[in-house]
């Protein structure tokens, strides 16, 4: 009689499990002496026969009759629909060794009659671990205990809020590692996820099979409205040459990027005609779905950049040293990369029009400050070393003749008219015999300032006829490639016979 | 040829399935005082030579039996405001690939009859590009007026681009008639006729074309070759060829090229960098460099023989990995080739440097920056300090000061400029954009130095707005 009355405890539990939580639960050990068995109050419930599970109110109400004892409200078992749980005592019991019911809801091992609970989890996982050392055990098989939570009709939101995560989704790998594990067992994840737990971050989670298969649930929408989508940095996208490698990855396997990356997340760099094909195959960002991660440039001192170059790195820096968060900073181009572009967009090694426009060289190379100031805010002062140097070519962007000899003109450092009359170049009073060296070492230096015809006042047939070739000019070359030319200085061809 | 680009742009556009318009508007204010010519009397000056100072150190240049010496100092203040007004247009959708592009430029400056005018704000109308695009996957074609940016620079022509691609291969080619390098002009433009009494008498046509191969991601080699014809085809105005190869494997980043003059038969630039690329807090690099200037052949500059310099350089960059900061170390050192010349000036050359950055979470940065550089011709050290502060996605606002002394070789004199400076910018709306900076310096000039003095206030102000959608987007 006690086996059946432990039969019939066993079926009730997981019926009552849940629903203990909302109401308390039946006294059991006070009605200990009243019942000698299970069966008394719960027939049938190794048979899984519903009907019969509880014990009709009429039993009760025998002694709750308000004389004998106090009324009680029950009144019966309400219809609740599915529960998270899945459980078939029916089963249980034909497969059980020890189908007693006490083996599963004694409390704490009691021994004491009817001194019983609902089992606890630990109990289920002594024949389900599945190698799982715990219930929330990353190795634990859910959907063997549990129906997926879209169909668990029965829990309310606030139950939903109360499920337990996991602590295995708290490791700092999780978020780069949950793909792999949900793939390897999605029915674990639908236990207690539905498709809006993905939408959350997953861009791409409506073209996704797995994420799709997870069904919709109003509850789980409920629940991750307004919170904030959050992604870890994959550790291959702080690699130092991550802005060359990640086109390849993305030709590659456009889906991984679209797990996280809308076609906003790509357009944020790349302006350019470059890479549409790719990036045309990224989701556009949806009202009310996630926008995914939002990328912007990092604020750059381009005032009084860096001269050298360094390798060329894309750093993704965690805003505010948070680990997790939609927005990153990106700044693809090391310091100083805008006076050193010249070897990378010369050889192509980065494509420049990936991310460019025409009009981004143009605006340095007209050679008038537009949208970019290339140069320090004080560099007209101190412009004169750079340009003797040639730590960069002035002419790359600047007319030599319209920008800086204009220039000079205009500040009154070189005369409108041929000469002039005072003394600029008055380091040196022998200066007009010295100009010869610093002209060959800076010859932009002096069309700065100089027309060609202010030196052949000294250098031409017309003038002093003082020869300015070096000892190396080729002459014959210099006039197959332009004979006219030689006629600038010379009244006849010096060449010819 | 420039209104007959945006006439043809225009109207097609009217038609695109989608349009997008860019326009930046940019004011200037730069006060500045010349350098003009004054004089002295001649018996206020000591000493009886042509060439002497003034009491107060100031070159003089006299006359010998004249009343008067001419001396060489600052004018009375004056001003530009030169005005920018850019117009980018890029209109599709007529067809799989096509699509139009415009970038004008329109020029002025307020306050005209002021003595200073800004270099070119008297050239008001200038089509920076205007050309038509058919884009498809293995070729794209180009029609119009457009730019070939590569290893030897940027070029702007009217005329057709194109350019074909394979797997890791590319190859472009491009025609048609050459505008002058930073004038955007005809080489018989009267831009360049204004301020060079000896300028080309035809046009130039170009010709050139690039190859490029990228093996994988992390490596490219490219050979690019162009040359510029007289109009009558009796000679050439240019004939340049030029090889970049890179690479990022093996640790280490490998950058190596060089542009050749060929009607010189002179290398202009060749250097070979070499620089570790790990994925280490430290990282260096060191450079071997040769540069000569270059000069196109309507210059008769290229026959006085100039002579280039091979340059040193070294560098080091140490970041530590999660630190806000990180510093940079730089230097140089050239020797000029010989200049035959029988005179000897200075012949070599150094630079020093080096600074320190700090960025926090991308909101605040600042930077700190030192410089020396000393050579032939002119000399300076220079010290920055700035930061900035990116209050929000749509504001930011930084300050620089600076400390400047220059010393010119050619010129006695030195002279200190102390400066501050500040900058912000802020989005209005998504499409709307306004930036501001202003700068005071204060110029000191010692032993006499006839430079003019850059005492001034500068100040610009720019507004960028945007019409239109990007492809793609609803």
């Amino acid at each position: 009689m006690r086996l059946h009355a432990f039969l019939v405890a066993l079926l009730l539990a997981p019926v009552v499990a849940l629903h203990a939580q909302a109401a308390e639960a039946f006294p059991h050990a006070r009605h200990a002496k009243l019942f000698p068995v299970c069966s008394s109050c719960h027939a049938s419930i190794a048979l899984s026969d519903s009907a019969r599970m509880f014990p009709p109110v009429a039993l009760c109400a025998n002694c709750h009759d308000g004389a004998i004892k106090p009324r009680v409200s029950w009144t019966g078992p309400r219809k609740r629909g599915a529960e998270l749980l899945v459980f078939s005592h029916l089963q249980h019991s034909a497969k059980a060794v020890n189908t007693a019911c006490e083996s599963c809801h004694a409390l704490d091992g009691s021994k004491a009659w009817m001194n019983v609970s609902l089992p606890v989890q630990a109990r289920c996982a002594s024949c389900h671990a599945h190698g799982a050392t715990a219930h929330l055990d990353e190795k634990s098989n859910c959907a063997t205990c549990h129906r997926t939570l879209v169909k668990a009709v029965a829990l309310t939101d606030a139950r939903i809020a109360a499920i337990r995560m996991p602590p295995s989704h708290s490791r700092v790998d999780f978020q780069g590692a949950h793909g792999g594990l949900a793939r390897a067992n999605p029915t674990s994840c639908a236990t207690c996820h539905a498709r809006e737990s993905c939408q959350r971050c997953h861009v791409d989670a409506a073209s996704q099979p797995l994420i799709a298969a997870l069904g919709s649930d109003a509850r789980i929408a409920r629940f991750v409205a307004g919170k904030p989508a959050t992604y870890t940095t994959p550790s291959d996208h702080r690699m130092h040459q991550f802005a060359l490698l990640h086109g390849s990855a993305a030709r590659t396997n456009i889906a991984r990027c679209a797990t996280c990356h809308t076609r906003t997340s790509c357009e944020s760099c790349h302006t350019g005609e470059g890479a549409r094909e790719v990036i045309r195959r990224l989701p556009n960002p949806k009202p009310g779905a996630s926008p995914g991660v939002q990328l912007r440039h990092t604020p750059v001192l381009t005032s009084f950049d860096a001269v050298q170059s360094a390798p060329v790195s894309l750093q993704v820096m965690p805003e505010l040293h948070r680990i997790d968060t939609a927005a990153h900073l990106v700044r693809v181009h090391p310091t100083g990369f805008a006076k050193a572009h010249g070897a990378a967009a010369a050889s192509g090694v980065q494509s420049c029009a990936s991310c460019h426009s025409k009009q981004l060289c143009a605006s340095c190379h007209t050679g008038e400050r537009v949208t970019r100031r290339y140069h320090a805010a004080n560099f007209v002062a101190t412009h004169a070393p750079q340009a003797y140097s040639r730590e960069t070519d002035c002419s790359s962007c600047h007319s030599t003749e319209a920008f800086c000899r204009d220039c000079h003109r205009q500040t009154g450092l070189s005369s409108k008219a041929a000469g002039r009359s005072a003394s600029f170049h008055n380091a040196a009073p022998l200066w007009r015999f010295q100009h010869g060296s610093a002209a060959r070492q800076d010859l932009k230096g002096c069309a700065s300032c100089h027309q060609q015809t202010y030196c052949m006042q000294c250098h031409s047939d017309l003038g002093s006829r003082i020869n300015p070739h070096g000892p190396d000019f080729d002459a014959a070359r210099m006039s197959r490639k332009n004979p006219a030319l030689c006629l600038y200085c010379h009244l006849k061809n010096p060449l010819a016979p | 040829m420039k209104r007959l680009l945006l006439v043809l742009a225009l109207p097609a556009s009217l038609c695109a399935q989608g349009y997008r318009i860019t326009g930046v508007s940019t004011l200037q204010f730069i006060e500045l005082r010349q350098l003009v010519l004054d004089t002295v009397l001649a018996s206020s000056v000591p000493g009886f030579a042509a060439w002497r100072n003034t009491v107060d150190g100031v070159p003089a240049s006299c006359v010998v039996g004249a009343v008067f010496c001419t001396v060489e100092g600052s004018g009375s203040r004056i001003n530009a405001a030169p005005v920018l007004q850019d117009l980018t247009l890029a209109a599709w959708g007529w067809s799989e690939g096509l699509s139009v592009h415009a970038n004008v430029r329109v020029r002025s400056q307020i306050g005209a009859t002021d003595p200073l005018l800004f270099p070119r704000a008297n050239d008001h109308l200038d089509a920076i590009d205007a050309y038509a695009e058919l884009d498809r996957a293995t070729w794209r074609a180009r029609l119009g007026r457009q730019w070939s940016t590569g290893a030897l620079g940027a070029y702007a022509f009217d005329g057709v681009n194109g350019l074909w691609r394979h797997d890791h291969l590319s190859a472009e080619g491009w025609s048609g008639r050459a505008l002058l390098g930073g004038l955007n002009d005809p080489y018989t433009s009267a831009q360049l006729a204004a301020v060079d009494n000896l300028p080309p008498q035809q046009d130039g046509y170009l010709f050139g074309g690039t190859v490029r191969y990228r093996p994988d991601p992390l490596s490219a080699a490219a050979f690019t070759y162009q040359r510029i014809l007289t109009a009558d085809r009796t000679g050439l105005y240019a004939e340049r060829a030029a090889f970049n190869a890179s690479t990022r494997r093996y640790a280490a980043t490998v950058d190596a090229g060089f542009n050749f003059d060929v009607a010189a038969a002179e290398f202009d630039e060749a250097r070979v960098r070499v620089g570790t690329n790990w994925d280490r807090p430290v990282v260096f690099s060191v450079e071997a460099r040769h540069s000569r200037p270059y000069f196109e052949l309507w210059t008769i500059w290229g026959a006085f023989s100039p002579v280039g310099f091979d340059e040193s350089r070294v560098s080091a960059d140490w970041a530590p990995r999660g630190a806000p900061w990180a510093l940079t170390a730089r230097g140089a050192y050239r020797t000029y080739a010989e200049t035959n010349t029988g005179i000897s000036l200075r012949t070599n050359g150094w630079r020093a440097g080096g600074d320190a950055s700090w960025q926090n979470s991308g909101r605040l940065s600042a930077l700190a920056s030192y410089d020396v550089d000393i050579g032939s011709g002119a000399s300076s050290t220079d010290a920055h300090v700035g930061g900035r502060w990116l209050a929000s996605p749509d504001l930011s606002l930084g300050g620089t000061a600076s400390v400047t002394q220059s010393i010119y070789e050619f010129r006695v004199g030195t002279g200190r400029i102390y400066g501050a400076a500040a900058d912000g910018s802020y989005r209005l709306s998504a499409d709307i954009r306004i930036a501001a900076d202003v700068g005071l310096y204060q110029h000191t000039l010692t032993n006499g130095a006839p430079g003019p003095d850059w005492t001034q206030r500068r100040a610009a102000m720019r507004i960028e707005w945007t019409m239109g959608r990007d492809p793609g987007t609803p």
